[in-house]
């Protein structure tokens, strides 16, 4: 067999590293290999070899387009991050970063040093948490006329008008009812993500690559938080569930996540080898 | 890579539940998505990290469809 790349997960400080030995740590990306800490200086990046045959550019591609294969490795890589954040403050990688040398993975340490420091640093004791924002329509259509300040106002109007008027301001209400919906699916999710970035250190609103609908209804809106003092957090992502329930809104929060999404900003690109 | 899915061994999921399912596609989304980008030697690009998300997104779908043809034939 030829000499095996490496598969890099995370980066951590040693002395975290030295806490958690290659023997305590979970499976890792392929089946008969073992991690592995990769230590320079103050640093040290979680790796495991994996066959170049499998990790090289267009073996990669192919085996990727295989669902099972790729979904089988994003499970263990997860479980790897997972195992680690729930001990210690680490900087995680995008999945599929391989360095076919050794060396490449020390120099990448070494050269990169403070940036990865400062990282670790700005993590400590933080976590992600998802937010996920789902409407049921058909509720929030039966409840729009007390949701919607416009229609709210136009309903009261009705109350007192003469019936003629009253009639012909309820024709205008059902007009506005659809847009009205729409503006309110729009407000309600700004005013979540406003409320808890109030609550979170940051916040990122992802995309969604999936229309999903549930029996809750469809996904509106996805939020990354990054979030220290998680029960302050919590309470204020129920507090916004409970205010909204008539609306037919309704949050799900995922987490806690190795922290994903504050991890971006010092990307650059740069070829190391 | 204009169809990323290769049909899916359903063995491998056969044993997980609905939930597991739900939690399966959240965890793909955010290990695939995210995280620091640092140049390895071979690293997979943005726009391959879409497809394969999506290819995967297809494959949780069809599990639910044929959770689903099963459920209507038992239930008949």
């Amino acid at each position: 067999m030829s000499a095996p790349a490496f598969y890099v997960y995370c980066i951590a400080e040693s002395a975290a590293a030295a806490e958690l030995p290659a023997a305590s740590l979970p499976a890792a990306i392929e089946d008969g290999s073992k991690l592995e800490w990769v230590v320079v200086d103050a640093l040290a990046a979680l790796v495991s070899p994996v066959p170049r045959e499998t990790y090289n550019e267009e073996s990669l591609t192919e085996h990727l387009n295989d669902a099972t294969w790729t979904a089988i490795r994003a499970m263990r890589h997860e479980t790897v991050m997972e195992h680690v954040v729930k001990r210690t403050s680490a900087v995680p990688l995008r999945f599929g970063t391989i360095y076919l040398e050794r060396d490449g993975i020390e120099r990448m340490l070494s050269e990169r040093s403070s940036e990865l420091e400062e990282i670790i640093e700005k993590l400590r004791g933080r976590e992600e948490w998802g937010v996920n924002v789902y409407v049921d329509r058909a509720v929030l259509m039966s409840s729009i006329t007390a949701v919607s300040p416009v229609l709210r106002e136009m309903v009261e109007r009705a109350a007192q008008a003469s019936p003629g008027q009253s009639y012909l301001i309820q024709k205008k209400i059902d007009a506005l009812k659809v847009d009205e919906v729409r503006a309110s699916v729009n407000r309600i999710v700004d005013e979540i993500e406003e409320k808890l970035k109030a609550q979170s250190e940051d916040g990122k609103r992802l995309r969604i690559l999936k229309v999903e609908t549930t029996e809750h209804g469809e996904l509106k809106a996805k939020f990354a938080f990054l979030v220290k003092g998680f029960d302050e957090f919590r309470d204020a992502a129920e507090q916004l569930a409970q205010e909204h329930q008539a609306a037919g809104v309704r949050l799900e929060l995922t987490g806690p996540w190795p922290v994903y999404n504050f991890v971006t900003g010092l990307q650059d690109g740069r070829k190391l080898t | 890579m204009n169809n990323p899915v290769n049909p899916v061994n359903p063995e491998i999921l056969s044993n997980w539940d609905e939930e597991a399912e739900l939690s399966l596609l959240e965890t793909l989304d955010h290990v695939l998505n995210r995280g620091l980008v640092i140049a390895g030697e071979i690293t997979i690009s943005v726009a391959d990290i879409d497809l394969i998300f999506v290819g995967l997104n297809v494959m949780v779908s069809s599990v639910e469809t044929a959770r689903e043809v099963l459920r209507r034939r038992e239930m008949e």
